[in-house]
């Protein structure tokens, strides 16, 4: 697929090398040249633009993009001009990063598909992390349901699925086991491989220190927690 | 036990998934030696492998004051103090 990243800050700098990683085409553009240079090597192409100024955004032909990812929300004034622009110059998908709820309702309103908080995303979850060290991923799933990964309870390490009893008893589904299974490498030394086993069977084994992808209402999980 | 057969010992339990007792032998090597590298080392592997990630940098980070130039030690020790 092809991307375009406005904005090479710290946000556009990770989704512009994450793409790029997964083997997409990404350009990437920014007014500043030192930002430029920082993922020229990485990206299929990086340039020195004002993307405000719309006879150079015309030039990158927008609409040949799958999406636009609009990175510059340092610049709340340059963020909503890019994104109308982008509207205008006929992208399929424009990606907005946003600080604000307010900045994000304009842009939505300017056409961007879709905005994403970052800085509150990240603050959720480094609160998570601070508040439940056992639970590694939250996805809410509704008011009441989520889905978590969280460390096998010591109550369940050594019992099948079934034995833990976790859907009649604590009114949870396990869905996934995260393992992380020990090895000896080349040189002798112990580490390890990760292993992922998608709805496991009822006579799966749980290991001590597995990480369980559990799907519940939030009481039943934090239930969980205190095993 | 020596010490090489304790860290013997807690490598074969380590990789047989028996957590419990490799952990044992190496906190027996640190009960004795406190600044042994491998021992700490070790340790932080088994509780990375068990998800115990705040336990396992502090391992890592100990292996590190002792030995700076331990290169898997800080590789390890920054990938969990990364989220």
């Amino acid at each position: 697929m092809q991307f375009l990243v406005i904005g090479i800050g710290r946000f556009g700098k990770a989704v512009a090398e994450a793409l790029a990683d997964a083997g997409h085409e990404v350009v990437a553009v920014d007014e500043k040249e030192e930002a430029v240079l920082e993922v020229e090597t990485k990206v299929s192409q990086a340039l020195v633009m004002d993307a405000t100024n719309e006879r150079a955004l015309r030039t990158l032909g927008i609409g040949d993009f799958d999406a636009v990812i609009v990175a510059t929300s340092q610049n709340i004034e340059s963020s909503l001009l890019i994104t109308m622009l982008a509207k205008e110059l006929g992208a399929k998908k424009i990606v907005a990063k946003t600080a604000t709820p307010l900045q994000a309702k304009v842009l939505k309103r300017l056409g961007a598909d879709l905005v994403v908080y970052p800085e509150r995303d990240m603050g959720q979850r480094v609160a998570q992390l601070l508040t439940s060290p056992m639970i590694f991923e939250f996805i809410e799933l509704s008011p009441t349901h989520s889905l978590v990964e969280i460390v096998a309870p010591e109550a369940f390490a050594g019992k099948t699925i079934g034995e833990t009893k976790a859907r009649t008893r604590y009114g949870v589904n396990i869905i996934g086991i995260k393992r992380r299974v020990p090895e000896m490498d080349e040189d002798g030394k112990v580490t390890y491989k990760e292993e992922t086993i998608i709805i496991p069977s009822a006579e799966e084994e749980i290991a001590r220190g597995d990480l369980l992808i559990v799907i519940g209402r939030d009481e039943d999980i934090d239930a969980l927690k205190r095993l | 036990m020596g010490t090489e057969d304790l860290l013997e010992e807690a490598k074969f339990e380590l990789l047989a998934g028996r957590y419990d007792k490799a952990e044992k032998f190496l906190r027996e090597v640190l009960s004795d030696e406190p600044n042994n590298t491998d021992a700490l080392f070790n340790l932080g592997v088994l509780y990375e492998i068990t998800h115990q990630n705040s336990k396992a940098l502090e391992c890592f980070n100990r292996v590190l004051e002792i030995d700076p130039k331990h290169k898997e030690a800080r590789e390890r020790a920054e990938r969990l103090s990364e989220i």
